[in-house]
């Protein structure tokens, strides 16, 4: 095993303030902490495909959160109404607790079904690349989902990328596998930039195969 | 004090986004025992469907630390039962048992209760010029219950900051773990 072996990439469009940034704050994982390491390649991805002109499409995140609030703000009724200091009594709020109970029953029943079924293991819904992307012509209004998968224990973290059309209909499908090892030490040290690289290179790997 | 700064630094290095995401699971995480709660209160009708057992007046059926499962039904009062009730003007429930009822014409009861294990009924608990327990005194009736598992809730009302402690606890576990 040992050090990743590769020279750092100069000046990738990241700059000298950049490089800089990263050795202040060397990301280390205690080896075998699956949660944190998936954590840590996820946010890289998600850096990349920026870096690469794709924004990120907040709409399933924003139905998330305002399902999570709702919900909490019905929970909060039942407690609290109407009035913080002196709620309703409870005979005569069961029918104010039935409600909200039924309703922040729904909406966690949908919310889970939503993550469950919907989103699985998706990390990212991109916008279609901006003009200023390498990318601009080759994925055109295209959306990337990108789900990500690394088991327990494993060393292989596996990127799924669908690219769907304007109407959401999946055009095309890449999966890779990366080994773990090639980005992190033994003592579990993470070189971000390696992986970044090898990210950008699977969206090129991507874009070239619409062109075919 | 590792664990706080490991925190402040795992928090410091989320962006907004997903740190408004770790908030809503915290607080889903929280209303979802306080639905619960609330469900079960709909459905067994009672203020408080799961009472603790706080004195040891009810020896040898129920030690102090049990958990009791409270149900209100419609049905009158008969002695014998045990129910938990409230004085007015006073926080804690009391579980004792039935000893006397008289029924009216209309179906309502008042009812006089005793603690197993005490020398004399409750007519010296009750509100000064109270000398029966009517429907709208009584939370429930017990209608089962777990030995001990109420120590818990005992402990963290004698000493409060256990509970805080442990609240915090949870909270900085679950703003910090991943989804």
């Amino acid at each position: 095993m040992g050090k990743p072996t590769r020279q750092p990439a100069e000046g990738k469009g990241k700059g000298k303030g950049k490089e800089s940034e990263n050795e202040e704050m060397v990301k280390s994982v205690y080896p075998g902490d699956t949660a944190t390491t998936k954590g840590f390649l996820d946010d890289a991805v998600v850096q990349s495909f920026e870096d690469a002109g794709f924004g990120e499409d907040h709409f399933l995140s924003n139905v998330k959160l305002s399902m999570g609030a709702l919900a909490c703000i019905f929970a909060l009724i039942a407690q609290f109404w109407p009035n913080p200091f002196k709620p309703m009594p409870f005979p005569e709020s069961r029918p104010l607790l039935l409600v909200c109970t039924v309703l922040y029953a729904l909406l966690s029943f949908a919310l889970q079904m939503i993550m469950t079924f919907y989103e699985q293991d998706a990390i990212l819904y991109t916008l279609p690349p901006n003009e200023t992307s390498p990318f601009w012509n080759s994925l055109q209004k295209k959306r990337v989902k990108v789900s990500t998968r690394l088991p327990r224990f494993s060393i292989n973290y596996t990127v799924t990328l669908e690219v769907k059309d304007g109407s959401g209909q999946v055009v095309d499908t890449h999966k890779a596998v990366l080994k773990l090892t090639d980005y992190f030490e033994e003592n579990g040290t993470f070189h971000e930039d390696f992986f970044m690289e090898d990210i950008e290179a699977l969206i090129s790997a991507l874009a070239a195969k619409k062109t075919q | 004090m590792n664990v706080m700064s490991e925190t402040f630094q795992a928090l410091r290095t989320m962006r907004k986004r997903q740190l408004a995401h770790q908030v809503i699971n915290l607080g889903l995480i929280i209303t979802s025992a306080l639905m619960i709660w609330k469900f079960l209160m709909v459905v067994t009708h009672s203020e408080s469907p799961v009472v603790v057992v706080l004195s040891g007046s009810m020896e040898p059926a129920f030690q102090r630390g049990d958990i009791l499962f409270l149900w209100l039904g419609s049905a009158p009062f008969r002695i014998g039962e045990i129910v938990v009730f409230k004085i007015e003007g006073r926080d804690i429930p009391i579980v004792h048992r039935v000893i006397k009822v008289h029924e009216k014409h209309d179906g309502t009861t008042d009812v006089l209760t005793k603690g197993d294990n005490n020398d004399v009924d409750d007519r010296g608990l009750y509100a000064p010029d109270q000398r029966w327990l009517n429907k709208k005194h009584i939370i429930g009736r017990a209608v089962g219950y777990l030995p001990y598992v109420g120590m818990v809730t005992i402990i963290m009302n004698d000493y409060p900051y256990l509970k805080y402690a442990l609240i915090g606890l949870l909270g900085i576990f679950v703003l910090t773990s991943r989804e």
